[in-house]
This record gives structure tokens, C-alpha cells and sequence, in this order.
């Protein structure tokens, strides 16, 4: 059926490519002013190989765009405000405009006569981006929910398809989708309340695992593959909420137990070392290196009395070597970036597949930063160790989960920039020096009204090299019919 | 003219019917078609229409979301969807009548109609139930009629493959028995080549199995059964099957007794005893099945969100000793006429439990949200509300009103610009969000604003979670924050009466006798002042130190003496009322037939006798 849908979505948009003709105005009069536009567009750097990025001029009368590239001129009439490029016209301007800039100029018609804005400019960068992401869509709200799922987003078309919705299974919870090294021919997520289990799929072999085991806290949380696929880093923990009275982070989701183990993807069993399962501390957050040596995590002392003394929770970015001939962990933890001392804590590091640049969110406390109005990226350089915010991508508001491309050139990751609360996935432009671009709003079809009426939050965004083929009703029928594997502690 | 006379009389019967089930469902079930509109908010917009259309069976939900928003008017539900069961009744007359023009044919007709009114007592059945089963009959009508003079068997199978796809993607699950139902017609009819017809059942079980197989369902259940129009996490009761079997075995019925029983049934006597009995049975089922309490709840829930404060206060009032639930929205009416206080001890109380019932389980619950919102607690509202919001059909529109303006006491502007943009894609509430507009953006207005301002300036000074320990605690830092909320003012006396906490009211009366929120102190916080007064000045200080109250605590609460009472707002009519109190108490314990006649409405009587 989903394949109806698409070939009918197909149809709609090609109608309304032809029913957007070009036009041919001429500019009497030029304004120093900026248009105001959604999404923001303006000075942004794009893959070539991206959608295109339509838009929407936010205010009143007929406009036009007038595009200037390396070859020449293009008009594109708006249709209630919203520029919407015919694919081939994109395609060829973005093969055109490759490792250089596209000039825009907004045109309003405003006594009779056409105005043109202050142009702004696309860069268009020779970096390819992965073709997929996929992240999941929940209300962002607090303990409640109905329908929720993991979907994946070409990003070289429109299309968006479901991996996996909870309305197969109940309206239970599914979550922390991942894969290794953005291949989904290894990919997990976990599945809570009923037909509860951990999802994980190899080369379209389904297994549910129970990941419940005496020895852990909790069934297995955070996920991050190794890159050889034999392993998967995992935290365990004892997550509680709170709700604050009138603080703008509205919620303080904590931890009040939590540790970091590994689990063996062929014996089925999880190790650890008394380093990342420490009873005076927490640990969460793992991900592995690019050369799978090295287990990244965040680590905060314990704190008692929680969630009265939330604030106090810091965690540090810290790093231990891993073996993974032997599943082996080091015999001391780094700290790479001591939060603590700057009153702040770490969550989600993720290194770059070039192993250059580790990225994480830094916040005031605590690990939930998706709640946490004054969450940041920072960056640390892996090979100096110089530590710094990417002021180009942060805003006033949440910057949260983040993801790397393959070619370490593109970052997503989620920000509630737009309204306060619901979460969208925004892509920047890394550069070989590690410097980053103004990030750009996942393109859509008609991107105001579509973010407008979106009811839900993108929650981890992750980009894929290709789209995720296992069929759902496989998927189900292994959470609904399937006991479940017991996974077990490697006892030393 | 024979003729003529029959029809009118059929029609009769039909109109009959509309206002009998109309009646019934009103007397009954008014309050849970207004429920089902506050589940759901119907959008006037392409994107919302189309993504309900494209699904299979979407259309009936789309139709039944499209009816279920004019439920917001108390009479609509009942009107609507009696209208709609006598036209079920009456295509489905005009199918079995084709069968055998036998009178009795009638009441049988009338048997799916009457059970879909059952499944519509259980708030789990989704209106989309009846609108399916709406189309699934129209559509077999349309069969029975299109196929009727066709000679050639291959062309009645094309239309009915046609219609059994076409009723798929319209009504979904229900297309199973349509496929039966076509089926059995023709082979009841003795249509040539009718076990073609079986090709129908194929289609429709293919269909269902491609559902499942895409994802677009989860099990077959959800494409062969009617729990397709029933809430996917609850086992589905049997009952909803009836009106899916009935017409099947009528069509049965009605065959056997044409061929094998018609001198049986011939007579009319015989058709009595059948109507009495389908009636006989119905009435049975339908009230055994009628959940009181939940109709309470719903009721409430109207008073609520239309705001009859002395409608509400009347019939919660009747339940309150009972069930804490009604006590809430007993004294949610009593706080919004600016009575509770005063009034508190007029109605039956039973603990703070009587102010907000905070129940274990997870479920969103809908009232707390109204007792917590008018107590200023918004940031335990905008959670509930939320919840409450995360229904299958979408938001809730009064929890949405409620989220909408806590986002603007916030200053959270673009959130709130984007429910203001969804309420007013609504009918009912369009008018309403527009008029928020003013708001977005402008602090100035807000806070001018007598209920935005309000809430505002009651958000808590100092941070804390909420709900961390029972709901006083809000109360007291709303308050610290801002003493002029009268509603948490009222609330807050009030929790602190019923839960007897006389030294606390003490405390209260210290910190904010005088303010503006508490200029006049009222009757019951007078008599608990009184009586602590007394208490504290009668009790023997050697017992009391046996019993933890340390000498300084002693001290203090001595000096609460009567001149303090009377500075603090007890007045003297209330200190004579005691001193009779208490003589009228003393009385009652030497002599125990003696009854306190009088003050059975008071703090001291609450205190005394009142088991919480």
C-alpha cells in the first residue's frame, strides 16, 4: 500500500512542479532588507545531492525568487509564499553550482512594481551526504503517548516511509534506533511495555533479545555500535522524572542508577569492567571510536538525595581503551573534558568516522539535554584537545542528539529552535578543518505548512547509507510471537 | 392505495424508531457522545482529511470524526446517531425484504441498529464503528440493487469484487461482512451461479491479509473482526460482534422460515411475539451493559467544560460522599462560584482526598487537570493535559485550550502560535483561539489579562517539583508567590480544614490574614481558629510535652488566645457559637442519645466526627 501512496504522492508533486511555472520579471527597485523566509535559508551550505530546499516567504503580496548561478538566471513565482523547485531544475542547479554559491534574491510585488530583498546566498558543497536519516516521531510531551515510530527520510527526494510504528504492537514504546557505521543491514532498537525486548536485525535475521539480566541495573538503554558489528556499547539505567513548577526546562529527567557494559552480538553476552559500572559513579552514554579502541562515555559522581540535588549532577566526557579481540576494557578512564569544573555536564559523544572531532552536548546539569533550554554542541579537536562550542550551529534554545555522516562532512542533529518544544532535525556543514557551517532545516515538500502541522518531535536523528529494507511485519511478528533470547553476563 | 398505506406505515415505524433510539441514546448516552467530541479534534484542513482518507477504512473514520465534532452541542449525539441507526435499519429492511416480503422481516431489521447502540455504550467502540457499518450496508445495498437485473453472473462478480474493494478502503474490517453478506444473499436468493460469490470472501480476506502483510495493520483481528473500530490495547468484548452477526443469521432466518416455517411465522401474533422479544432482550443487554459511574463522570466532565458551576455543584454534590472523583468536581464547582471555603462543610467531605484525588495508575486524567489548573498549578496541569491529549483521535480540544494558555502565562509564544493555528482549524474552537492571538507576543496583554495575568504571577518563585509531595505544597509556594490567587487561597484553606491540620490553619492565618487574598477570614477557618485556641489553652502542658510538643511550640501555640482570634478575623458570633459547641458537646459525652443538632455543617463537627 505504501507504495501506492508513493507513486500517488509522486503524481501530486509533479502536478504542482508543472502547476509552479517560471516566470520572467524584472527588479525596478532594490531594499536593503533581509526577506524574511522559512526555513531560514539564508547563508546556508548544502550538499549537492540534497533535496530541494524549498521555502516560504513569510509575508504578504506575489513574490518571485530569482536564482543566479554559474550559468545564468532562473525565476520561480511564488505560490502563497512557498518557492518550489521542479527536481530537475534543482538537480541540474545544484550539478551546475557544485563547490560554489546559488544567489537568491526574494522579489516582493508591492505597487506595482517588483522590490527585490537583499539576496542571500547557498553554498553548495563537492561533500556528498549519506541519502538516508532516520530518527523517530513522538509527541514531545512527558509520560504519555499513542502513536510513535522510527521513520527514515531520503534526502534526495521527499520521501519519508516508516521502519517500524508502535501501532503493530499495541502503541507501545519503540526507541534508540541505531546501526553500525549507518548501515542498516546491522541496526537495533528496543521496544518497552508490550512485547517488550531489544529489536536486533544482521542481515535481515530478526532476533528479540531480553536484555534483563541480575547483574544490571536495568535492560539495555543508550546504544553504539562497534564499528566491527560485533559489539554493541550499552548503558543500563534507572531513569526518573520530575516536573518542575515554573523553570523553562519544564522537566528534569535523571538518573538515579546507570553504568555502561558492552554486549557480544554472537555470544549474546554483555561485559564490563568495575571502570564503567562503578557504584560511586554513573556512566552513560557510550560510543565507541571509529578504530573500535577506544569506549567513549560520560561519567558523573554519585549524587544521594536526587532528585533534590538534580543540579548537582555533572557528568564528564571520559574514554577507556577497548580490546575488542578479547572484549577487553582498559585499566584507567581519561577524562577528556572535565564539565565539572566549569559547572557543567556532558551528554551523547559522538566521534567523527574520520576520527578527528568528538561532538557533544553540554548542558548545566544532569544528562537529559533534550529538556535543557541551555544545551549546546561543543567539539572537541582529538588531536589537540582544544575543547570548543560550534557556535555557527547553536541557537538560544536546545541543541541535542547529534550524528555524523560517513564522510565526517555533515552533522545532524535535533533543536527545538523553531518553536521552544517540538524538536526538528537541522543539518551542518563540517569542513576538513572541523569548522562548522550555519545548519539548515531538513527540507520538506511545503516546509511551513508541513513543520506547522507536524504534531511530533524528531528524536534521534541518524543518518544511514542506505534505506532500511526489513519488512515491518517481519519485525512484528518476531515482538509479538518470539519469547526472546536471555542475554547473559560474561563471567570472568 | 394498499401500497400507499404500507409505505407510510413503514416509514411510521422507521420515524418510530428514530425517535424512540433518539430518546433512549439522549436519556442515556448524552453525555458520552459529548465525551467522545472532547477525544477528538476534527481539522478543516487538506493535510488531516487526506492522511485519514488514504487509509484503508479511513474514510469511515474521517465521516465519524466529521459527525463525532457537532457532538459538542448535547443533543446532536443522540439526534445524529438515532438518525443514523434507523437508516441502517431501514437499508437494511429494504436488503432483507428482497429475501421475503414477510411483515416480520421488520423487527428483524431493526437488530444490527439496536446492538450498534450497545457497542456504543463501551467509550472504547469508536464511533467509526457505525459509520463503517453505515457504508458496509449502503454498499450491499447498492449490490443487491445494481445486481438484481443482471442476467450475466460475470457481471454481478465484477461489481461485487468492485464494491467489496471499494467498501475495503472505505469502511475497512467491516468489508469481511460484506463479502458474507453478498455471498449469502445471492445464494439465499437463488441467483444463478451464486457460489461466484464465495470470490467476494477471498477478496476480502486477501485484503486483509495484504493489511498485515504491509504494516498497515497489526494482526488480522484489526481487518477481519470489529475490533478494527475498537481501542487496539483492550481485549474486545463479545457483544460487539452482535450487530456484525445479526444480519447474516436474519438473512438465514429469514430463508428457513420462507421455505420451511412460513405457516409458522405467517401469523401476526407470531410477529408480536418476535418484536416483544428482540425488544425483550435489547432492553436487557442494554442496561446490564450501562456503566453508571462512567455516565456520571462524562456528566460531570460537560458541567465542567461548559462551565455550569450550579448544575455541576447540584449533581456532583449527589455522589460526592461516595466517590472521590465527584467530591473533585463538587468542590472545583464550589471554588469557581467563589464558595468553597465558606461553604466547604455544606456538602459531604471526606479529607484533602475530597479536594484532589490523585490516582496511582497512569491513566491521563482529565479532572485532576481541571482541579489543578484552577488551583494555578500549571506546570502539573501542562503535564496532565498533555497525557490526556495523546488519544487515537487526535487532541483533546479542552486539555488543548488549557495547554495553550499555560504556554502564553509562560511566555512560550511560537508553541502556543502553533496550538492557536491547530484550534483554529476546528470548528467549535476556532473562535476562541483567534481571540488568543491578541495574546501571542505581548507580555504586556498577558499579564493584564485577569486569568492569564493571573496564572502568570502565581508561577512559583522558588523552583521545586511538583506534585513531589501532595498537592499543599504547590499551593503554599503559589502562594508564597503570590497571595492575591483567591482560588489557591480558597484551596489551600480548604485542604488544610479537611485534612484537620488546625495547627497549619494557624500558621496560614498568620502569614495571610489581612492580604488581599484573605481579607475576610472565613466561617469554617474562623472555627477551626477557635478551636485550636481552645485546644492548645485546655490541654495540660504536662501531656502535651509527654507527647513531642516541645515547650517553645507550647508557647507559641498558646499564644493564639482569644484576643488573637478576634485580631485575626473570628468574629464574636462565632466565638459564642463555639462556647454553645462546646456545652452542647459536653452534653453529647455524659449522655450519649443527645445529637448535635445544629452544627452538623461545621469545622467542629468535621473534626469530630468525620472519619478520613
Amino acid at each position: 500500500m505504501e507504495y501506492i501512496y508513493r507513486y500517488i504522492k509522486i503524481l501530486i508533486t509533479a502536478f504542482c512542479c508543472l502547476s509552479c511555472s517560471n516566470t520572467d520579471i524584472q527588479i525596478t527597485k532594490n531594499v536593503e532588507e533581509s526577506p524574511e523566509i522559512f526555513p531560514d535559508y539564508k547563508d546556508v551550505t548544502i550538499p549537492y545531492n540534497i533535496v530541494p530546499l524549498n521555502f516560504s516567504y513569510v509575508g504578504e503580496g506575489d513574490v518571485c525568487l530569482i536564482i543566479s548561478g554559474k550559468h545564468g538566471e532562473l525565476q520561480i513565482k511564488g505560490k502563497d509564499g512557498l518557492f518550489s523547485f521542479q527536481n530537475s531544475t534543482w538537480r541540474k542547479l545544484m550539478q551546475e553550482n557544485k563547490g560554489d554559491s546559488i544567489k537568491l534574491t526574494v522579489a516582493v510585488y508591492i505597487n506595482k512594481e517588483w522590490v527585490g530583498c537583499k539576496p542571500f546566498f547557498i553554498k553548495v558543497s563537492t561533500d556528498p551526504i549519506d541519502p538516508y536519516i532516520s530518527y523517530r516521531l513522538i509527541p514531545p510531551g512527558y509520560e504519555g503517548w499513542k502513536d510513535m515510530g522510527i521513520y527514515q527520510r531520503d534526502l534526495e527526494t521527499f520521501e519519508e516511509t516508516s521502519i517500524f510504528e508502535n501501532k503493530l504492537t499495541n502503541h507501545n514504546c519503540v526507541n534508540c534506533h541505531a546501526y553500525c557505521e549507518r548501515d542498516p543491514s546491522k541496526m537495533m532498537f528496543h521496544v518497552r511495555a508490550e512485547f517488550d525486548g531489544t529489536v536486533l536485525i544482521q542481515d535481515e535475521v530478526i532476533e528479540k533479545l531480553n536484555t534483563k539480566t541480575d547483574s544490571t541495573v536495568s535492560t539495555l538503554v543508550y546504544p553504539y555500535w562497534h564499528p566491527s558489528g560485533k559489539y554493541i556499547a550499552f548503558s543500563v539505567n534507572k531513569t526518573m522524572q520530575n516536573f518542575f513548577n515554573h523553570h523553562p526546562n519544564r522537566i528534569e529527567v535523571y538518573d538515579v542508577e546507570s553504568d555502561v557494559v558492552v554486549y557480544n552480538v554472537q555470544t549474546r553476552q554483555i561485559s564490563y569492567s568495575s571502570l564503567t559500572k562503578s557504584a560511586n559513579s554513573f556512566e552513560t552514554f557510550p560510543a565507541f571510536s571509529p578504530d573500535g579502541r577506544s569506549l567513549y562515555f560520560c561519567s558523573a559522581p554519585k549524587v544521594d538525595s536526587l532528585p533534590l540535588k538534580y543540579d548537582l549532577v555533572r557528568y564528564n566526557l571520559c574514554r577507556i581503551t577497548f580490546n575488542p579481540e578479547d572484549m577487553s576494557f582498559g585499566s584507567k578512564v581519561d577524562t577528556l573534558y572535565n564539565a565539572q569544573l566549569h559547572q557543567k555536564s556532558v551528554s551523547f559523544p559522538r566521534v567523527s568516522p574520520d576520527g578527528k572531532n568528538l561532538v557533544f552536548t553540554l548542558h548545566n546539569w544532569g544528562n537529559f539535554s533534550i529538556w535543557h533550554k541551555e544545551a549546546d554542541l561543543w567539539k572537541v579537536n582529538l588531536q589537540t584537545e582544544e575543547v570548543v562550542p560550534l557556535a555557527e550551529v547553536n541557537s538560544d534554545d536546545v541543541e541535542s542528539y547529534h550524528s555524523w555522516s560517513s564522510n565526517s562532512r555533515w552533522l545532524i542533529f535535533s533543536s527545538r529552535r523553531t518553536n521552544g518544544l517540538y524538536t526538528r532535525p537541522f543539518i551542518a556543514y563540517v569542513d576538513e578543518k572541523g569548522e562548522t557551517c550555519k545548519p539548515f532545516l531538513l527540507p520538506q515538500n511545503n516546509p511551513l505548512v508541513y513543520y506547522k502541522q507536524l504534531m511530533f518531535s524528531y528524536n534521534i536523528p541518524e543518518f544511514m547509507i542506505r534505506k532500511v529494507e526489513t519488512s515491518k511485519y517481519k519485525i512484528k511478528n518476531v515482538l509479538r510471537e518470539s519469547k526472546g533470547i536471555n542475554v547473559t553476563v560474561k563471567r570472568n | 392505495m394498499k401500497q400507499r398505506y404500507q409505505k407510510i406505515l413503514v416509514g411510521g415505524v422507521f420515524l418510530f424508531f428514530f425517535l424512540v433510539i433518539g430518546y433512549l441514546l439522549y436519556d442515556t448516552l448524552r453525555f458520552s457522545f459529548f465525551f467522545r467530541e472532547q477525544q477528538q479534534l476534527f481539522l478543516f484542513d487538506k493535510a488531516y482529511c487526506l492522511k485519514l482518507i488514504f487509509n484503508p477504512g479511513g474514510f469511515a473514520v474521517w465521516f465519524a470524526r466529521f459527525i463525532v465534532q457537532f457532538f459538542r452541542v448535547i443533543w446532536c449525539g443522540p439526534i445524529v446517531t438515532g438518525g443514523l441507526l434507523a437508516l441502517i435499519s431501514f437499508i437494511n429492511w429494504r436488503i432483507l425484504r428482497r429475501l421475503d416480503n414477510l411483515n416480520w422481516s421488520l423487527p428483524i431489521s431493526f437488530i444490527p441498529s439496536l446492538f450498534l447502540s450497545v457497542s456504543l455504550l463501551d467509550s472504547y467502540y469508536y464511533y467509526e464503528g457505525i459509520t463503517a457499518y453505515l457504508f458496509f450496508i449502503i454498499g450491499l445495498l447498492l449490490y443487491v440493487k445494481l445486481s438484481d437485473g443482471i442476467l450475466k453472473s460475470y457481471f454481478r462478480l465484477l461489481i461485487g469484487l468492485f464494491l467489496t474493494i471499494i467498501v475495503y478502503y472505505v469502511a475497512g474490517a467491516v468489508t469481511i461482512l460484506f463479502s458474507v453478506c453478498a455471498f449469502l444473499f445471492d445464494l439465499l436468493a437463488g441467483k444463478k451461479n451464486s457460489l461466484l460469490g464465495l470470490c467476494y470472501l477471498l477478496v476480502a480476506v486477501f485484503l486483509g491479509f495484504l493489511s498485515v502483510r504491509w504494516g498497515i495493520e497489526g494482526l488480522h483481528m484489526y481487518t477481519y473482526t470489529p475490533a478494527d473500530y475498537y481501542e487496539i490495547t483492550l481485549p474486545m468484548p463479545f457483544v460487539h460482534y452482535v450487530s456484525w452477526w445479526s444480519l447474516p443469521i436474519g438473512m438465514l432466518f429469514i430463508f428457513i422460515v420462507r421455505n420451511y416455517l412460513k405457516n409458522l411465522f405467517s401469523s401476526n401474533l407470531m410477529e408480536i411475539f418476535l418484536s416483544v422479544g428482540i425488544l425483550f432482550c435489547y432492553s436487557k443487554i442494554y442496561y446490564s451493559s450501562l456503566d453508571h459511574d462512567l455516565q456520571k463522570f462524562y456528566q460531570n466532565e460537560y458541567l465542567t467544560v461548559e462551565e455550569q458551576w450550579d448544575e455541576l455543584l447540584k449533581f456532583s454534590a449527589k455522589n460526592a460522599s461516595k466517590s472521590y472523583s465527584d467530591a473533585n468536581y463538587m468542590n472545583l464547582a464550589l471554588i469557581e462560584k467563589g464558595i468553597l471555603t465558606n461553604s466547604l462543610f455544606d456538602y459531604p467531605q471526606h479529607g484533602p482526598l475530597s479536594i484532589a484525588f490523585i490516582s496511582n495508575n497512569k491513566v491521563p486524567d482529565i479532572r485532576l487537570a481541571h482541579v489543578l489548573f484552577t488551583m494555578g498549578n500549571m506546570a502539573a496541569t501542562q503535564n496532565l493535559a498533555f497525557n490526556a491529549c495523546q488519544i487515537p483521535n487526535g487532541y483533546n480540544p479542552t486539555m488543548l485550550k488549557m495547554i495553550l494558555q499555560i504556554d502564553l502565562m509562560r511566555g512560550a509564544y511560537p508553541v502556543a502560535l502553533k496550538y492557536i493555528e491547530l484550534l483554529e482549524k476546528s470548528l467549535f474552537y476556532s473562535k476562541w483561539a483567534t481571540e488568543q492571538r491578541k495574546f501571542l507576543f505581548n507580555d504586556e496583554l498577558v499579564e493584564q489579562d485577569a486569568f492569564l495575568g493571573m496564572g502568570r504571577r502565581s508561577f512559583p518563585k522558588e523552583e521545586a517539583f511538583v506534585l513531589y509531595n501532595s498537592p499543599m505544597d504547590d499551593l503554599y509556594k503559589i502562594l508564597d508567590t503570590n497571595p492575591e490567587n483567591t482560588k489557591a487561597m480558597d484551596y489551600a484553606l480548604a485542604y488544610l480544614l479537611l485534612a484537620k491540620d488546625i495547627n497549619h490553619v494557624r500558621d496560614f492565618v498568620d502569614r495571610y490574614y489581612g492580604t488581599s487574598g484573605l481579607k475576610i477570614l472565613p466561617i469554617p477557618v474562623q472555627e477551626a481558629l477557635i478551636f485550636y485556641s481552645d485546644y492548645y489553652h485546655t490541654l495540660d502542658e504536662d501531656y502535651a510535652l509527654q507527647h513531642g510538643i516541645s515547650k517553645e511550640q507550647l508557647a507559641y501555640h498558646l499564644s493564639a488566645d482569644l484576643e488573637y482570634c478576634q485580631l485575626h478575623g473570628v468574629t464574636t458570633e462565632t466565638i459564642e457559637r463555639f462556647v454553645r459547641f462546646k456545652e452542647a458537646y459536653g452534653k453529647l459525652r455524659q449522655n450519649q442519645s443527645t445529637v448535635l443538632v445544629g452544627y452538623e455543617k461545621t469545622f467542629w463537627h468535621y473534626l469530630l466526627f468525620a472519619q478520613i
